[in-house]
């Protein structure tokens, strides 16, 4: 099943176009990796997908839904949480009560009582490694630890599809290949994953399809093994490792 | 009906001048230190307070005042961003929590310099006559301070536009204000640009002082109009743009002009519908940097 | 959730709401005439200082338009005194604050910071400027005398709203959307994208916060007596709440009363014997609370107080310590 659809988005910015006709689709169930050179459209696609910007031109379905014109708490609670190439997380608060959140407003539905919402919020952080964290302020953490709280405040909220915008990005080797497991454990339980990245080792380690941005629009996707002899990829992504 | 537009006109660029003095330090200090010193009215009544001193006391002629005022308050103001604003800066954890701190500082400047006017001065109108002898151009009769007044506006605004936009220490400014990563980079002492912009500010307000006491009755608590009137300026020419205060003082002193023409008592009201569409339509103003909602 | 988190963690307060509340009641009666008086002026500032904070202490929104929504109040008091029960002069000004604050709000969605701020100090001076223009070219009037009422009655209604701003105050706190008015004030966005419907929460908020200033405004008119636009919408009622609560401190629920207690038992003692000083006061207070005391007086006793416990702690320490060494020493 299409979790997410785009169709012929675009949008300028004054008189710039940073997204041009772009259209793409992410499957149930897929690690999908969206590359390209910087300024090429990737966040400003995250953006328009949700919510954040107000599309233009073009429209955006999530499991066949059309959430072109949605808020982006609206598109939040119908299953779709992303993450910021620089962490937004709340800096006041402590981890705990960061995810915590989300999980009181992305689950409107359901009440939590104090001991089953303690329950879930230390079961997805756990998910993420980081429940020793759970006390510590937002700013005592490094920035892996950061990383992960942002992916368990968006787990938080019941998605079913996760945007990742450059989460591994100032990684160590270590913590990389740590969170290209989490990532993948994620998918296999269900999670359907678009990730912006500029890391290549992440890219052709855990995506199953890759999508190349350019200018705004798509410009080639594949598997790894086929983006990877891409002489179109290649001619754009002069002096990036594969 | 010509002389109607010539009245409103030459009226209109009177108050405009006068609006453009008064918004374009606090222009300065905003653009770029980012400081929305609120009491900036009150500098400008306190160089008032001094000048009409000055003048009654000691006989010295407001225009020559202006050289012992203005530079007294560059120094203070200097002095104050060197160490309030510049710990503030230091200890702030974005630009808004900045600008939010320092509105609320210069607040509490606003208090301390009411109390030191209205304890050497007191609460009463205080006020003057100099200059005024009427003078007729194009048919319209004007007292000639008011012209001397604006003749020195728009010479000074001029004066500091060139500054501005030719000299070292003016492109200086204009680094720190636009690329400040840049600017430290290629040497410019930011911290003393600051301060520097900072108390140019105050020494303008101390011109608007002087100048504002030769045409208007001076009294310790009017300081905050002269603020309210310069930041509305300063809103609709643009917040951050320096030119734009100017342009913007003397539309919005056409407009006012124009409004008295037609009905003087919405004067005020159409002041602050002006403000508050400017905010609502184009919040950058008429030459500030664009906004983007992000 | 919310009243299980309570009782958890919130018992001093649970007792001390409802005791300050009676505490004010009985007050009346037991101090002399004077203070009496005084205390008007403080509950009235405590409400708007209380109300002001509800929306604009979490979020960070400084709004500068209480004068504009305090005076509504006062005028639609003004208007039908005569004509309506002064009970039902309040749940109608409470409603016309909360109708304006309803369209500012929406009005203001996409302003925020320094814009937010002048805008709201603009739209309160452009209420004031209009009702100017309004009475004097449309009524003929400047000015507007309100039948008074007693003091004893004045008093009753303000500590009535005063005990549902606390209460109100301390639920919203405590609650998953005052949470996440917390939230909006650390990143917006970040609020958005969990599932916040950020445009109803402040709308809804600052509007019931509005509710109150109204209310108050239309018990202080029958106080006032005579009301014009430059009394009503004074300026100083936007600006005094907000000294008066970053003063005592946002972080707690009992910091803007003690700004405002602070602020007006100054201002009512010095103005008589020295006028001018007070500005000088609260102007040096704002300056060195922002600069060296963020969270206000709140703060500031919150750090004696862990540095008293640390001290008890050590002492108690090196009491058992001796008291070892005695049992040692016997042995």
């Amino acid at each position: 099943m299409t979790m997410l659809e785009v169709s012929r988005v675009s949008h300028r910015f004054g008189g710039l176009k940073a997204v041009d006709n772009a259209s793409f689709g992410v499957e149930q169930g897929e690690i999908v990796g969206l590359i390209g050179p910087n300024g090429a459209g990737k966040t400003t696609i995250f953006n328009l997908i949700s919510g954040a910007l107000e599309v233009q031109e073009g429209s955006i379905t999530l499991r066949g839904e059309d959430i072109t014109r949605l808020r982006p708490d609206q598109i939040s609670r119908r299953g779709l949480a992303r993450t910021f190439q620089s962490p937004k997380l709340f800096t006041g608060m402590s981890a705990f009560e960061n995810v915590r959140l989300a999980l009181i407003y992305g689950n409107p539905e359901r009440r939590f009582s104090h001991e089953e919402a303690e329950r879930e919020v230390n079961r997805l952080m756990a998910t993420m490694g980081i429940l020793s964290d759970r006390n510590k302020r937002v700013r005592d953490l490094p920035l892996a630890g950061r990383r992960y709280l942002e992916i368990a405040r968006a787990l938080a909220t019941n998605a079913e599809m996760l945007m990742l915008d450059e989460s591994m990005a100032g990684l160590t080797s270590r913590e990389l290949k740590q969170i290209m497991g989490r990532i993948t454990d994620l998918r296999n339980r269900g999670m359907t994953i678009l990730m912006i990245e500029h890391v290549m080792e992440a890219i052709m380690g855990v995506c199953d399809r890759i999508i190349v941005f350019h200018f705004g629009t798509k410009i080639s996707e594949g598997t790894p093994a086929e983006i990877a002899v891409d002489p179109v990829v290649r001619a754009v992504y002069l002096g990036a490792d594969s | 009906m010509m002389e109607s537009v010539i009245d409103v006109v030459l009226s209109g660029l009177i108050l405009g001048g006068l609006y453009a003095l008064i918004a374009v330090g606090l222009s300065l200090q905003y653009g770029v230190g980012r400081v929305l010193n609120v009491s900036h009215g009150e500098f400008i009544m306190l160089a008032a307070l001094a000048t009409f001193s000055l003048y009654t006391v000691a006989g010295i002629h407001p225009l020559l005042a202006v050289a012992v005022v203005a530079p007294l308050l560059f120094v203070i103001g200097f002095a104050l961003d060197r160490t309030i604003f510049n710990d503030l800066r230091r200890t702030s954890i974005d630009q808004d929590h900045f600008e939010g701190r320092s509105l609320l500082v210069s607040f509490g400047l606003l208090f301390v310099i009411q109390n030191v006017m209205l304890s050497f001065w007191g609460a009463g109108l205080r006020g003057y006559s100099i200059l005024n002898t009427p003078v007729t151009i194009l048919g319209h009769r004007y007292g000639l301070n008011r012209v001397i007044a604006l003749v020195v506006a728009v010479t000074a605004s001029v004066a500091f536009y060139l500054f501005i936009r030719h000299t070292r220490l003016g492109k200086a400014i204009r680094a720190a204000a636009e690329r400040p990563d840049m600017a430290e980079a290629l040497g410019v002492n930011r911290r003393r640009v600051l301060a520097i912009c900072f108390g140019l500010g105050a020494g303008l307000a101390g011109l608007a002082g002087a100048l504002y006491s030769m045409m208007f009755d001076i009294q310790a608590s009017r300081g905050i109009e002269l603020t309210v009137i310069a930041i509305v300026v300063v809103v609709v020419g643009g917040l951050g743009s320096i030119t734009g205060s100017l342009i913007g003082g003397f539309l919005l002193g056409l407009v006012i002009a124009l409004v008295n023409f037609i009905e003087p008592s919405l004067s005020l009201v159409a002041f602050y519908l002006i403000f508050v569409l400017v905010l609502l339509i184009r919040p950058s103003g008429i030459l500030g940097r664009q906004i983007h909602a992000d | 959730m919310l009243i299980s988190t309570i009782l958890r963690e919130e018992k001093p307060a649970l007792v001390a709401i409802p005791v300050s509340i009676v505490a004010l009641a009985f007050a009346p009666s037991v101090v002399p005439e004077s203070i009496g008086i005084s205390l008007i002026t403080v509950l009235m500032f405590a409400i708007l200082a209380l109300s002001w904070t509800m929306f604009s202490g979490p979020t960070g929104f400084v709004s500068l338009a209480t004068a504009g929504l305090f005076g509504v109040g006062v005028y639609v008091s003004a208007i039908l005194r005569d004509f309506l029960p002064i009970e039902v002069l309040i749940l109608i000004g409470g409603a016309v604050a909360s109708l304006l604050a309803l369209a500012i709000g929406m009005l203001t969605l996409r302003l925020k910071g320094v814009y937010f701020i002048l805008f709201t100090f603009g739209v309160a001076s452009l209420i004031r400027s209009s009702v100017a223009w309004w009475e004097t070219n449309v009524n003929g009037t400047v000015g507007r005398h309100v039948s008074g009422a007693s003091n004893e009655v004045i008093y009753l209604l303000l500590l009535i709203i005063f005990a549902v701003a606390l209460v109100g105050g301390f639920l919203l706190r405590h609650s998953s959307p005052g949470l996440a008015l917390q939230a909006i004030g650390e990143n917006q966005e970040a609020a958005e994208h969990i599932g916040v419907n950020i445009t109803k929460l402040k709308v809804l908020t600052f509007a019931a916060s509005s509710a109150l200033m109204g209310m108050t405004g239309a018990v202080m008119a029958t106080r006032f007596r005579y009301v014009d636009p430059s009394i009503a919408f004074n300026p100083l009622f936007s600006f005094l709440p907000v000294v008066m609560a970053i003063l005592g401190g946002l972080s707690r629920l009992y910091g803007p009363l003690i700004g405002v207690t602070i602020l007006v038992v100054l201002q009512e003692f010095l103005i008589r014997e020295y006028p001018y000083v007070y500005l000088l006061i609260f102007g040096l207070t704002l300056v060195a609370v922002v600069l060296w005391l963020p969270g206000g007086l709140v703060e500031l006793t919150q750090r004696l107080y862990i540095r008293l416990k640390i001290q008890w702690i050590k002492m108690r320490m090196r009491i058992t310590r001796f008291r070892r060494i005695r049992q040692a020493d016997r042995r």
